[in-house]
């Protein structure tokens, strides 16, 4: 009202101060239209001030609103293999059959209470815990709690190609394809309403820390039933019912995500009521809202936001050393990657040195290996890697390049905890590689554009990069460069060497970690020579947030959890 | 003048039509197979070269592709798949408030300092709008943005950064329009129709800088060839009050050029509305038009382009016959 009486009052003026030569005198200005928006002639509820503020601070302290960095591609964590779809869906939603404790890659007990290995390491008993409820929402309440149908349902949906659910949504089920466990899960029974047995087709040592995995989450085979019933079978895809802490509320694509705190949860009822992931793609607008206030805890910050959190008290930093590598894959399939040497020379070619400083600061370590430094059975031997373009261009003119060749370096336009900056890190790359004569074309894809071509292998290099999610090396070596993922499309090299393959699997059969690290060892030999990468950096992973999120802590895995957190109740 | 809105209507029905026809050539030339989720691509394939067997064909498709559009069947998303009708009936709402409110502020403010600008001609007032429309008109609009963010959102914290409405409000989306659903859920009071406004300021700042700029502009101009006219004068001799002819007299005859100019500026707004929704978090049809370039979307690009230039040629055709009937010279022209 004040600022309606300004207005009038400086338009008066205007019109006094002014300009026509008659000496008419100056009337009263009205407004003819009203700086008003559309018409809200509708009756209010009118709440007194004081009581709608102190009602808004209460929902806001126990409401935490997260920063993500992108839109889950599907609320069901068996399609795909994004971090951002594990972070909306398996983490807050679901439950596994077994859970990493928090804030460690250690296994805990969590839909099974216990569970026993045969002595041919071939069938593991799990017993399930009881009195497990599912969510009660508005598009479903569940009349059961938790048992062994549910965990047939999960593991067959995937497994079995007849099932009714297993072409719905059907991105195609990467992760349990890249785990083989379509072979490997010979038989999956039920011993009673809370046991079940697997019978694998051979002994697999990173059989459990795999069920601690995003795709092995348990869904419900209750809801699956109901949906088949009403012929909607997609929505559960997109209306998701699991047992994990949060139930899902409301989603507005590209916008956010809402969350509700599950009040029957196994482990007692969340502290934090609400919990909303608002999407906000650019890091810079990020950044923004977590100083603004708008949200608590921020996403894959930039190193540069990292750095000057110095001047703003309220915002802290966590960081953990990350599971994870980036690294340049050449597309062995393609010419002229197909020859070791030429993938060697790029190695030497590529001043790795600077490229971390300028892309990564000093958050990251460069990489020599396709497993991280902290992973056991990294093979500390293997020398680091050299910079010498001048021997890079003569392996290339041994080769038959005298005059270079071109090629096409594909780089994501979104951050992730591996690589905050691809496109930077391509225009290096270009840069160092003129050097020796070979000129690179930088092309862009959305991100899930761009992961869909690399695993169909329409690039001819690609700037990629993997997180490892069970602490077991093995989850880096088969999703990626296997032979068996060659088919499935996770080993983006299309690199499928007999002796390597053959070290790794046999790695995966046995359980005893000193002879599994001498396999690996080996296999990263093998792997230096070939070179179908060229390994890049380990980077550290940042998250900002606010002072006022307690218990909050990063696992090395990667993923955001917020069991447990909470927020202090805001100063004002 | 019902003559004229029946002339209207066929003007825009044969407008969409050449634009669906346009759109059909284009991707068909360039990119036959993408058209592939509104034409099944077996269909119409014949073995005959002839000529005329040739030119049926197309034009079979053609109206295969025709009935689709005109159904809203424009097929399914490739990235997320949902249909995109259903997509456009989500996300467009947004961005029709975000434009409404935007051209309403923009017209308001324009016509006002327009009208000032032209009766103080060539006083400091008039300099002063004319250079300050001068920059708005210049600023890039991202830039301008981020500005305002920083120095209201960030250094002063008293606009909110991004988004429709602060989070602590869960609201039932009943209509789309945030402005109306804030008030029809009761949980909050006024709470949330005070937020929704709160976050609607510097978006509205933002896209409607260049409205503005150009409104005032024009109007400028405008008013000052009306307000040298002889009637004018007159009335000022015969004792009318000034207030009076200028907002009753001289603004309704110098409104025609106006309206034309308005007409420009709904493109403007689209445009514009492009980057503001993607600076400002803001979930309208621009930004999801933009993702859509980004993925690689086509059914979702060409869906959406279709459906924006229909609303542009809509609303232009809609503006023609407002000037039509304020000016009724212009009516009787012979088509």
């Amino acid at each position: 009202m004040a600022l309606l009486k300004k207005m009038l009052f400086l338009s008066y003026m205007f019109m006094l101060m002014s300009c026509h030569d008659t000496s008419e005198p100056a009337k009263v200005f009205k407004a003819n239209k009203s700086p008003t928006v559309q018409s809200k002639n509708k009756s209010l509820k009118q709440k007194s001030v004081s009581k709608s503020t102190t009602k808004i601070n209460n929902i806001r302290d126990n409401l935490l609103v997260y920063c993500s960095e992108a839109s889950p591609q599907s609320f069901n964590p068996q399609l795909v293999t994004s971090g951002t779809t594990f972070d909306a869906s398996s983490k807050p939603i679901y439950n596994r059959l077994v859970d990493f404790k928090r804030g460690t890659s250690q296994i805990e007990a969590s839909l099974a209470t216990h569970w026993e290995v045969s002595a041919d390491g071939k069938e593991y008993i799990f017993y399930l815990r009881k009195g497990v409820a599912f969510h009660h929402t508005k598009y479903f309440r569940p009349s059961r709690n938790f048992n062994a149908d549910d965990v047939l349902f999960s593991i067959f949906r995937q497994q079995d190609t007849k099932h009714p659910f297993h072409n719905i949504s059907n991105l195609g089920y990467r992760y349990f394809r890249s785990m083989e466990f379509d072979s490997l899960i010979t038989k999956l029974e039920k011993l009673d309403d809370h046991t079940i047995k697997f019978t694998l087709d051979h002994a697999e040592s990173p059989f459990i820390a795999a069920l601690a995995m995003d795709f092995a989450s348990i869904l419900s085979a209750e809801y699956a039933n109901y949906l088949q019933q009403k012929g909607i079978k997609a929505k559960i895809d997109h209306l998701p019912i699991g047992t994990g802490p949060f139930q899902f509320s409301k989603y507005n694509p590209d916008a956010f995500i809402r969350y509700r705190a599950h009040p029957n949860y196994w482990q007692g009822e969340q502290r934090l009521k609400e919990l909303v992931f608002a999407i906000t793609p650019d890091p810079s607008l990020r950044f923004a809202r977590l100083i603004a206030g708008e949200c608590d805890i921020m996403a894959k910050p930039l190193p540069i936001h990292v750095k000057s959190i110095a001047q703003y008290p309220d915002i802290i930093s966590y960081n953990e050393s990350g599971s994870n590598i980036a690294y340049l894959s050449m597309n062995t399939r393609k010419k002229p990657f197909n020859n070791p040497n030429v993938r060697k020379a790029i190695n030497l070619a590529i001043n790795k040195k600077r490229l971390l400083k300028i892309v990564y600061g000093s958050s990251a370590i460069e990489a020599k290996n396709p497993i991280p430094p902290n992973m056991w059975s990294f093979n500390n031997d293997i020398p680091e890697s050299k910079y010498s373009p001048s021997e890079a261009k003569r392996i290339l003119t041994n080769e038959g390049f005298i005059d270079g060749f071109k090629m096409e370096l594909w780089a994501m336009p979104v951050q992730r905890t591996y690589n905050p900056n691809a496109r930077k890190m391509a225009e290096l790359i270009q840069k160092d590689l003129e050097k020796i004569g070979v000129e690179v074309s930088i092309i862009s894809y959305e991100f899930g554009t761009f992961l869909e071509k690399t695993k169909r292998g329409e690039h001819h290099a690609a700037l990629l990069g993997w997180i490892g999610d069970n602490g077991d090396p093995d989850n880096f070596f088969s999703p990626l460069l296997s032979c068996a993922a060659m088919k499935s499309g996770g080993n983006a090299s299309f690199w499928c060497h007999s002796s390597f393959d053959k070290l790794i699997n046999q790695a995966r059969r046995i359980s005893e970690p000193k002879d599994r690290a001498k396999l690996y060892e080996e296999a990263q030999v093998i792997f230096n020579q070939q070179l179908p990468w060229v390994p890049i950096a380990h980077a550290q992973q940042f998250i900002l947030a606010n002072k006022r999120v307690v218990n909050f802590r990063l696992a090395p895995t990667d993923g955001i959890y917020f069991n447990d957190v909470y927020l202090l109740p805001s100063v004002n | 003048m019902f003559r004229i809105f029946i002339r209207q209507i066929l003007n825009l029905t044969s407008s969409f039509f050449l634009l669906c026809f346009f759109t059909f050539i284009l991707c068909d030339y360039f990119f036959p197979e993408g058209l592939s989720f509104i034409i099944p691509i077996d269909s119409f394939n014949s073995s005959e070269t002839g000529f005329l067997s040739q030119i049926i064909l197309y034009f079979s498709r053609f109206f295969e592709y025709l009935s689709n559009v005109l159904t809203g069947r424009l097929g399914y998303s490739i990235s997320r798949g949902i249909s995109i009708s259903d997509e456009i009936i989500h996300y467009l709402p947004a961005s029709m408030e975000l434009a409404f409110v935007t051209l309403a502020l923009s017209l308001t403010f324009g016509l006002w300092l327009g009208t000032i600008a032209a009766k103080c001609k060539d006083k400091w007032q008039d300099k002063l709008i004319l250079s300050v429309t001068l920059i708005g008109y210049s600023l890039p609009i991202f830039w301008w943005a981020m500005l305002l963010v920083l120095f209201f959102s960030m250094w002063l914290g008293i606009t909110p950064v991004a988004s429709r409405i602060g989070f602590e409000y869960d609201i039932d989306v009943v209509t789309g329009f945030l402005l109306f659903d804030s008030l029809l859920s009761p949980r909050y009071g006024f709470d949330a129709f005070i937020s929704v406004i709160h976050h609607m300021i510097l978006p509205v700042i933002v896209l409607g800088t260049i409205p503005l700029a150009a409104i005032t502009r024009v109007t400028r101009s405008s008013m000052i060839k009306t307000l040298s006219e002889d009637y004018i004068n007159n009335a000022i001799v015969r004792g009318i009050p000034t207030l009076s002819i200028t907002w009753k007299h001289a603004l309704r005859n110098a409104f025609e050029p106006i309206l034309t100019s308005l007409s420009l500026q709904i493109s403007s707004i689209i445009t514009g509305a492009i980057i503001t929704e993607s600076i400002f978090a803001w979930p309208g049809a621009g930004k999801w038009l933009l993702e859509a370039v980004y993925r690689r979307d086509f059914p979702v690009i060409h869906g959406g382009l279709l459906i924006t230039a229909g609303i542009v040629i809509f609303i232009y055709i809609t503006l023609d016959y407002i000037s039509m009937w304020l000016n009724p010279k212009l009516r009787d022209r012979s088509s």
